[in-house]
């Protein structure tokens, strides 16, 4: 041993400190990621008189739409073509299948989501769509999977996109659009769900996957706001210090200052 | 945003970022400086992978094996890029930061002793399993001990032994003359030896080091 004594000791102690502390202080390496052109944007406010005229245009566009008398159509059943609301979607069906630990897909069978009844459809067409569904998100390929999530999120209807992302998660791990599939599975279990702790899960699984991805700003926005829903208090300080680190001057600069001010 | 900025960034786990994503990696310490100074959040963010693997283990070493020293790595840099103005030279860019590392880690060791009345018991965390059992038993009394000695013998003794600097770093690092941290880190010693003789972990390197005589 060259060293004695207390060196010795201290050296024993860093070595202990090296295993423990420090791979949970410093986890992954932090990038920058908003560019230039997004902090100037986002730092330039609206000139009042951008503000007056956008004032004016509203105001003249509200009398106008009131002087116009109203027409009486005869429209065909609105029920059927109404989008479905986030109210229509029960929870449990969109949050049972939480994101693991390591932020691998989550493989939640699909049989467990409920179908996705049209309201021109009948029964019987009804449960032979519900196999044949499954069976193309387990063969359609992940370009096919990426556009099925776009449009069922166009068009309101999360559990079908949330379907889509996690087959797209689960069948192609390596693909560049898996990382964001957790982005957005976050939010519609945030939006949609109302999940908190799944949503959560999700957000933390993509800044892990992509730290300096595209939407790594919001996911540590949202992630914040989350943990401190869910009264994550100490979480919630870690996400705004990093916040306030890589985007102050960003759209949650102030948020994060309360939230990393509160525990002073 | 995420039907607005749908995928535009690809990433995957494991796969290295992009060297835009560190517009300034090539950039030296003096102009980091510079333009973290002028508000680049771009350089500060920077400063922070530069910097913050020897901020955090100076940080671990004055405080220990605390869950809080993740907040602390991160306060520093935050109250650290406020105060980039009082930096002399950026060549001591790494030597300012660490002073201010020792110094929130000292803030926050006083606020813990404040708090301490109200707690009922410190339970100490067990050491890292890869060690040696003789050695986890003597690192765990070791921090034991440690949290007994008052804020600035503490921070003397773990910057000298556990961190590893000089008495001339030491000094610089805590803000005070060489004879007083020679002071502080003698009186650390007695006090570590005192209270560490009555464990049967550290006996050992308590008379290794009474018989180099005293501090090496």
């Amino acid at each position: 041993m060259k060293r004695e004594g207390f060196a010795a000791l201290g050296a024993e102690m860093a070595k202990d400190l090296d295993r423990r502390v420090i791979p949970r202080v410093v986890p992954v390496d932090a990038f920058p990621r908003t560019s230039r052109t997004a902090r100037a944007r986002a730092a330039r406010s609206p000139r009042p008189v951008t503000i007056a005229l956008v004032a004016v245009a509203v105001a003249a566009a509200f009398f106008i739409g009131l002087s116009i008398p109203r027409r009486d159509v005869v429209r065909p059943d609105t029920a059927a073509f109404a989008p479905r609301t986030a109210g229509s979607v029960p929870r449990e069906a969109i949050a049972s299948a939480p994101p693991s630990a390591t932020g691998t897909a989550s493989t939640a069978p699909l049989s467990s989501l409920p179908s996705l009844p049209s309201p021109s459809a009948a029964p019987t067409q009804e449960a032979s769509a519900k196999p044949a569904r499954e069976s193309w998100l387990e063969t359609a390929d992940s370009d096919a999977l990426f556009m099925e999530s776009q449009r069922a999120r166009s068009a309101n209807d999360p559990l079908r996109a949330r379907a889509a992302l996690l087959a797209l998660r689960r069948r192609f791990p390596g693909d560049s659009r898996a990382s964001a599939a957790a982005f957005t599975l976050g939010a519609i279990a945030s939006d949609n769900a109302h999940d908190a702790s799944e949503a959560l899960e999700w957000f933390k699984t993509y800044l892990h996957e992509a730290p300096d991805g595209a939407l790594a700003r919001e996911a540590t926005g949202r992630a914040m706001e989350l943990s401190h829903s869910l009264g994550r208090s100490a979480d919630a300080r870690k996400f705004a210090a990093s916040y306030l680190i890589h985007y102050r001057g960003g759209p949650q600069t102030e948020q994060a200052t309360q939230i990393f001010n509160e525990q002073e | 945003v995420a039907t607005l900025l749908p995928f535009q960034r690809p990433s995957r786990q494991g796969e290295p970022a992009p060297a835009s994503a560190r517009r300034h990696i090539e950039s030296g310490d003096d102009a980091l400086c510079a333009l973290a100074r002028d508000g680049d959040h771009a350089a500060r963010s920077e400063i922070f992978v530069r910097y913050k693997l020897p901020i955090a283990r100076t940080i671990a070493a004055i405080i220990g094996p605390d869950a809080e020293a993740e907040d602390l790595v991160h306060e520093t840099f935050l109250r650290a890029f406020d105060r980039l103005d009082d930096v002399e030279s950026a060549a001591r860019l790494g030597s300012w930061l660490r002073a201010f590392a020792v110094f929130v880690s000292r803030e926050w060791l006083r606020k813990k002793a404040r708090r301490r009345w109200l707690l009922f018991a410190d339970v100490p965390e067990s050491p890292a399993p890869s060690l040696a059992d003789g050695m986890r038993d003597a690192v765990r009394d070791a921090f034991t001990v440690l949290d007994k000695l008052p804020v600035d013998e503490r921070t003397a003794f773990s910057l000298r032994y556990v961190e590893g600097l000089e008495i001339e770093e030491l000094a610089l690092a805590m803000d005070m003359s060489v004879s007083t941290a020679k002071r502080r880190l003698r009186a650390a010693e007695e006090r570590f030896q005192t209270l560490a003789v009555t464990r049967p972990s550290l006996r050992e390197y308590v008379r290794s080091t009474r018989d180099a005589g005293g501090e090496p």
